[in-house]
């Protein structure tokens, strides 16, 4: 039964007792009242009945079966009772004896019922006790309420009674009547009780029932929520929870409700939430904090309370309802995050280029050692700041850097910036610090990138800067020497053009001076034709040397490559330079193992060995000795051809492999070209190998030394034919 | 024709000094200004020893040969190149068969007698000519 009712039905039960005992009382109260004003009443009728006699006589005596007062016979003489009749109302009677003499008591005929006798306590009263009567007695059958006086004669004796008396009913009707208005009004009233109390009944049953539907809306609303839920009393005791909340701790509702954090929780814990909820309820609002509490079903989890007092209808605080919201996965990705930042700052920091990440309030996150290096700036004095703070070691002002142009849009950029390049979201440029940590300038080359969140909002963005100066200084270095090279080349070009075109002209001279030396007599002027024709020689020499050069400066290719017997070779040089070693009795000796074999372009091998035959000739005295050897070492064969002729002096020793470097400025010898040495640096070059000069000083002789290799050319240097 | 032998070459000097060389060696020789006169000369029926220069303008030396053997004048003729360079070119791929030897420049007059010598025997031994 639901309390509502219960509460309706003990009202209504008490309204109702209270009501009857009310009425019961009222209407006994006024019974008693109403009994003694009729008693009253009969004591005044009975005087009145008494004087009224005595009005008649005073000696009361019985002559000859008659009763008598004075002189005034009683029997049947019935004026003296129906005037008591007519005042008061009732009935009244003289008994003469125990006999009806004079009544206006009717009998069930209705005439007066005169000669009946006097029975019962009134009788016994009487005559037995000798006093009055007062009381209720039956008449006749009927109830009155009576009073009974004894008459007495002179002697005292009994000889009759007077007698007055009230129907019952009729005395009491006033209390009848009043008896039955007031039970039709508590009648009314109940009836119009119950009917309110019955139509509050059901208005009660439907805000309960409304009550009830709210209550299970809540829980099932509560049932819902995916979070443990929970609410307490003022006790710190559970009065409820929703199924995650079950889930969580492994107790049903019915098992929690009324239960204590102590009842539940291991000590520690029970400790923590009981001053928890203690302090929430002594200060009401809202409470949150974080613990790691153990669920059902074993495992531990990050949880986060978050706990509210709420009040009752006083006002006062009436329990707190708590949820609690699982952050195990959350403090789990948290900390992978956390992780993952970390090795990224680690990755940044540890980065050989100088860089920095700002977040999106332009405040430095992450400055590395390298740009700590770079700039001289401690990550201490920079991380956290912002206001360009970063561009303050670059040009000694805070300044918008390229990092500060990633909010701009790309198309205002490259409008804007002609020097900045993209790339995707990546701004690149060169920077000039013209006085960088007020030293020398210095170039940069800067790179910034935009930083994303995970929903693909800028969240800051991260700066690297190179200090390319030392490339740029190498950059201009390398663009002088390509000019230097260019203009070599065009030398070059003009030189086999020259050589070239010098063979045509020449042609008229090598024909016409030996013809015009046939047709002249006079010594003399064959003498000056003879120079001519010398000079003419020469300059093919020269022209044939250049375009040999020329010819030179090409890849030797794989198949140009040949197996070449290194004494063979250097024998068969020997030979063709007969013509130049014989004039100066120059000897040339060999020292070379017969099993060195060498892969060389033969021509340009030969033409190795001719110049450098050549050269140490030139050099050599009278009579001198041309020393050739050959070392080999692993796939390295290291030649020398010595000569015992004017040596050189040590600064010369590098330079001579220079084009027309001649040792000796002062000779003009017009036999060499100056090109000799340079065509045989060139050979080498070719092969992979080196050429140098060793002399012990002036005088002293001369070895030029030239490695070439047993593979003729390293194998990945070697450009192979397409086919 | 008397003359058997032919220089082509654009160069003056060298046609007049070889000129004078071959006539104070007293033998008779045709000079030609270029392809063309070269041409000409061989559809007027000369036939024995060309020596012809590569670098002409117009007509260079080797597209002078493709036209002779175009014109099929090649017959009973010699040919011998005049190169500044002393390696071919790949502009005479196709036609180095009808080129019979070369003489680089500048050569002098031992190189050329030589050389004129040794063709004028070949050329009489397949076809007997008056050499003077």
């Amino acid at each position: 039964m639901k309390t509502a009712t219960k509460y309706i039905l003990m009202s209504t039960f008490i309204a109702i007792l209270t009501i009857t005992l009310f009425w019961g009382y009222s209407l006994d109260q006024y019974n008693t009242y109403e009994i003694r004003e009729n008693n009253e009443r009969r004591e005044a009728c009975i005087q009145t009945f008494w004087q009224l006699l005595a009005d008649k006589g005073t000696d009361f005596r019985v002559v000859d079966g008659n009763l008598l007062v004075g002189n005034y016979k009683l029997n049947g003489n019935f004026d003296v009772p129906d005037k008591v009749q007519k005042i008061f109302g009732g009935v009244a009677t003289i008994f003469m004896g125990d006999e009806r003499v004079s009544t206006n008591v009717l009998n069930a005929d209705g005439k007066r019922a005169l000669g009946t006798r006097l029975v019962g306590p009134a009788y016994d009263a009487i005559f037995k006790q000798e006093k009055s009567f007062r009381g209720e007695a039956t008449i006749l059958g009927v109830s009155y309420l009576t009073a009974y006086d004894p008459i007495r004669d002179r002697t005292g004796k009994i000889i009759g009674v007077l007698f007055v008396g009230a129907k019952e009913n009729e005395s009491l009707a006033r209390v009848t009547e009043l008896r039955i208005n007031l039970t039709l009004t508590l009648v009314g009233m109940v009836t119009v009780f119950l009917i309110f109390m019955i139509m509050l009944g059901r208005a009660m049953k439907r805000i309960e029932d409304a009550n009830e539907n709210q209550l299970r809306f809540q829980q099932t609303l509560l049932d819902t929520i995916p979070s443990p839920v929970f609410y307490k009393d003022t006790a710190c005791r559970y009065i409820g929870c929703n199924k995650a909340f079950e889930t969580f701790i492994g107790y049903s509702q019915e098992e929690l409700v009324g239960k204590t954090p102590h009842d539940i929780w291991p000590k520690e814990s029970a400790d923590l939430y009981w001053q928890q909820d203690m302090a929430l309820l002594e200060n009401s609002g809202l409470q949150v904090y974080e613990d790691a509490v153990i669920h059902a079903d074993g495992a531990k989890r990050e949880v986060i309370f978050n706990k509210a007092s709420f009040e009752g209808a006083d006002g006062a605080v009436a329990g707190l309802v708590g949820v609690i919201l699982d952050i195990t996965e959350r403090k789990l990705a948290e900390e992978a995050t956390k992780n993952a930042f970390q090795q990224m700052f680690d990755i940044i920091e540890f980065l050989p280029e100088a860089t920095f990440v700002v977040d999106k309030d332009k405040r430095v996150v992450a400055w590395n050692r390298a740009i700590e290096r770079m700039t001289g700036v401690a990550k201490q004095e920079i991380v956290g700041k912002g206001d360009y703070e970063y561009a303050l070691p670059f040009y000694g002002d805070n300044r918008p850097m390229l990092i500060d142009l990633l909010d701009q849009e790309q198309e205002r950029i490259r409008r804007n910036y002609k020097d900045i390049k993209q790339e995707g979201h990546t701004l690149f440029t060169e920077i000039f610090v013209p006085s960088f940590r007020n030293g020398n300038c210095r170039y940069f080359w800067a790179r910034a990138t935009p930083l994303f969140d995970k929903d693909g909002n800028r969240d800051g963005g991260i700066e690297s800067i190179c200090d390319i100066t030392e490339y740029k200084k190498t950059e201009e270095e390398r663009l002088r020497v390509e000019s230097q090279l260019h203009h070599a080349r065009m030398i070059e070009t003009f030189m086999v053009r020259l050589s070239h075109d010098l063979r045509t002209p020449l042609t008229p001279l090598t024909i016409l001076l030996p013809l015009i030396r046939k047709r002249v007599a006079d010594q003399k002027l064959i003498n000056l034709v003879d120079i001519c024709f010398k000079s003419t020689t020469s300059m093919k020499k020269l022209a044939d040397k250049a375009q040999l050069l020329s010819s030179l400066s090409a890849t030797i290719k794989t198949d140009e490559l040949e197996p070449i017997n290194l004494i063979s070779l250097t024998e068969q040089c020997i030979g063709d330079c007969a013509d130049i070693l014989a004039p100066k009795n120059v000897v040339c000796q060999t020292d070379i193992a017969p099993s060195i074999i060498v892969q060389a372009v033969p021509d340009q091998l030969k033409e190795l060995f001719a110049n450098l035959i050549s050269n140490a000739v030139r050099f050599s005295p009278e009579n001198g000795v041309i020393r050739i050897t050959a070392e080999q070492r692993n796939a390295t064969v290291t030649v020398a051809v010595h000569d015992d002729g004017i040596g050189l002096a040590t600064d010369h020793l590098e330079r001579i492999f220079d084009e027309f470097f001649k040792a000796d400025e002062s000779r003009h010898d017009l036999s060499a070209s100056g090109l000799g040495l340079n065509i045989c640096k060139r050979i080498c070059c070719n092969h992979h190998g080196r050429i140098w000069a060793e002399s012990p000083g002036i005088g002293k002789g001369t070895t030029l030394k030239f490695t070439i290799n047993e593979q003729g050319v390293d194998r990945q240097h070697i450009v192979t034919e397409p086919k | 024709m008397d003359a058997k032998v032919m220089l082509v070459d654009d160069d003056e000097m060298i046609r007049d000094s070889v000129e004078l060389f071959f006539q104070s060696e007293g033998i008779k020789i045709l000079t030609a200004a270029s392809g063309d006169d070269c041409l000409e000369y061989l559809e007027e029926g000369f036939r024995g020893i060309i020596l012809m220069d590569v670098m002409m303008p117009n007509m260079n030396g080797w597209d002078t040969i493709r036209k002779i053997v175009e014109n099929d004048l090649y017959e009973g003729n010699i040919i011998v190149m005049l190169t500044a360079m002393d390696a071919p070119d790949n502009k005479m791929e196709g036609i180095q068969e009808y080129v019979t030897d070369y003489l680089t420049k500048p050569f002098n007059p031992d190189e050329l007698m030589e050389i004129l010598q040794y063709y004028f025997t070949l050329m009489n031994a397949l076809e007997p000519v008056n050499v003077p």
